[in-house]
């Protein structure tokens, strides 16, 4: 990409856009960089505008993760007439009111912007992550499916062995569903906010999770437990069904071995709440304001496990959408310490 | 109520949901818009849909030429495509939208609440009004429809009977709301009224 936001006539600014056509001043092409390399380092990489040694203006200019800075123009305010009269000679460079140059800059940046294929950078680390998962859930798929196979070609049907196998196939392929709904949102959100919405138990969808989630739990030892009970209803759209896994599995992924989650339903109808409680790598108190953000990973979590930090982004996301209230604390009173990671108390709370 | 599944690849859950009592149709394809008319719930995949349509977006455009002809179906799109949003904009047109490779039991939500929606007057004319609004009808002019078609409900007698009265519509429109005492549904409604 050219990150010049003017046209420009010498042909070199492909494809075409919108702004004020100029022609690159000869003059320019014939400048020695050093001066200038010490100009760009004063200039540093706030966007203001000033007036270079040769009188024309220059800026430095943030794009895509950059600093680059447009020079060669003439801005009202900001250039020397005298001094650039003889250097443009016959070069067609019109001197730009402010206005018509902050015009142009943003609306060259929203440009940018919107052509900048969606979250290519971190795309790749999702996608990379997602493949991971799904090839480890699949792998728990085909290893319970031959446990079955074996099972039956020894002759002897076990029926409650075949039951549990199946529920735990059927629980580990929901999860391989929920990476690629996940992954789904990542790259297109606006799918999951089309359509009417639907009547959704929000208990039953709770349930549903923890029932999917038992060979997962299982594996980490971690007990999960409800408290209370809700009958409530709410409308919304079915990417609301993902919440409580996504919920419920980061409570089972960042628990220690051996611990409980506790699921709390309280309130009266249309006033439920409901609260994850765990015990998970201790939150700094200054990274809370973060938890939320996207890709965001506490430092005591990055140390415990792999993940992508997508998961508390994706359930605020998801409860906006339905007007859902959602609070995370981490308790600072450390109740265990584990491979020299703290751990301390995490809840989660929703309000409907 | 009937639906009609329209998918290349067979549908997985088609006896299921059978033996959950939906009368459910399995088409593989459809070559006209009209093969669609007598199911008031159509479900349609994408990939490897409406081959014959000739369009890039295969069954979406299915979808959207469905609601056209019939903006009063619920329209439910099957696709693992949730990820492209060039498809968006058919999605959109959709009453909702299910995955791929969901569960019995989402479909069982997701059907039996297209088969509410769908009996709902309420839900019905909002899904007329909509497709009035889209036909540049007036305000007002609609407001006169949703009077009419709001008594009918009330006084159990089927709307929109007069077609005189519907002589300064858009004759696509006109088609429309005559066919609303043809549907199933209101069919349904009127009979559990009496």
């Amino acid at each position: 990409m050219n990150p010049f936001p003017f046209p420009l006539s010498d042909g070199i600014s492909f494809p075409p856009r919108d702004g004020f056509l100029i022609k690159c001043p000869a003059f320019l092409k014939t400048l020695s960089p050093k001066p200038y390399e010490k100009l760009f380092r004063a200039l540093g990489n706030e966007e203001r505008l000033s007036t270079d040694p040769a009188g024309f203006s220059v800026m430095p200019w943030n794009l895509e993760g950059k600093t680059w800075f447009i020079g060669g123009v003439r801005v009202e305010g900001f250039y020397d007439p005298k001094k650039t009269k003889a250097k443009i000679r016959s070069d067609f460079n019109p001197v730009f009111p402010l206005v018509a140059f902050v015009d142009t800059i943003t609306k060259f940046r929203a440009q940018a912007q919107a052509s900048k294929p969606e979250h290519s950078a971190d795309s790749k680390e999702f996608v990379t992550f997602t493949m991971h998962e799904i090839r480890r859930l699949n792998l728990d798929i085909k290893s319970q499916a031959e446990e079955m196979i074996e099972n039956l070609s020894r002759g002897s049907v076990d029926t409650n062995f075949l039951g549990y196998r199946a529920q735990n196939i059927f629980g580990t392929s929901s999860l391989v569903s929920i990476r690629l709904d996940a992954y789904d949102f990542h790259v297109n959100p606006a799918v999951f906010s089309t359509g009417t919405k639907i009547s959704l138990q929000v208990y039953r969808k709770f349930e549903k999770a923890m029932h999917c989630l038992q060979v997962e739990s299982r594996k980490k030892q971690t007990r999960i437990r409800f408290v209370g009970q809700s009958y409530d209803a709410i409308m919304g759209h079915s990417v609301l069904e993902l919440l409580p896994f996504v919920l419920l599995e980061n409570a089972i992924k960042y628990s220690p071995p051996n611990q409980e989650v506790t699921v709390t339903f309280q309130g009266a109808a249309n006033r439920l709440e409901i609260i994850i409680s765990s015990i998970g790598p201790t939150l700094f108190q200054s990274e809370e304001k973060d938890l939320f953000a996207r890709d965001f990973r506490g430092v005591n979590a990055k140390k415990m496990c792999d993940g992508t930090g997508a998961g508390l982004h994706f359930a605020r996301l998801v409860c906006d959408l339905h007007g859902i209230k959602i609070a995370a604390r981490s308790n600072q009173t450390e109740t265990l310490r584990l491979n020299g990671i703290p751990y301390s108390e995490f809840t989660v709370t929703l309000a409907f | 109520m009937p639906i009609v599944v329209i998918d290349d690849q067979g549908f997985a859950y088609l006896d299921v949901l059978r033996n959950h009592g939906f009368s459910i149709q399995l088409l593989n394809d459809i070559t006209d818009i009209k093969a669609v008319e007598s199911y008031p719930i159509v479900v349609c995949d994408v990939r490897g849909v409406g081959k014959s349509f000739g369009s890039t977006f295969e069954g979406a455009h299915v979808i959207s030429e469905i609601k056209k002809h019939y903006p009063n179906k619920i329209l439910i799109v099957y696709t693992g495509q949730r990820f492209d949003a060039s498809f968006n904009q058919y999605f959109a047109l959709c009453d909702s939208s299910i995955k791929k490779d969901a569960e019995s039991e989402q479909w069982v939500e997701v059907l039996d609440n297209a088969i509410a929606a769908f009996v709902d007057p309420i839900a019905e004319w909002k899904k007329l009004r909509d497709y009035l609004i889209d036909l540049d009808v007036p305000t007002i002019r609609i407001a006169e429809l949703e009077d009419s078609y709001v008594s009918a409900v009330l006084e159990k007698r089927t709307p929109f009977q007069n077609e005189k009265k519907l002589i300064d519509l858009p004759q696509d429109a006109k088609g429309v709301l005559i066919g609303v005492a043809g549907n199933y549904a209101f069919k349904l409604l009127l009979d559990l009224a009496k």
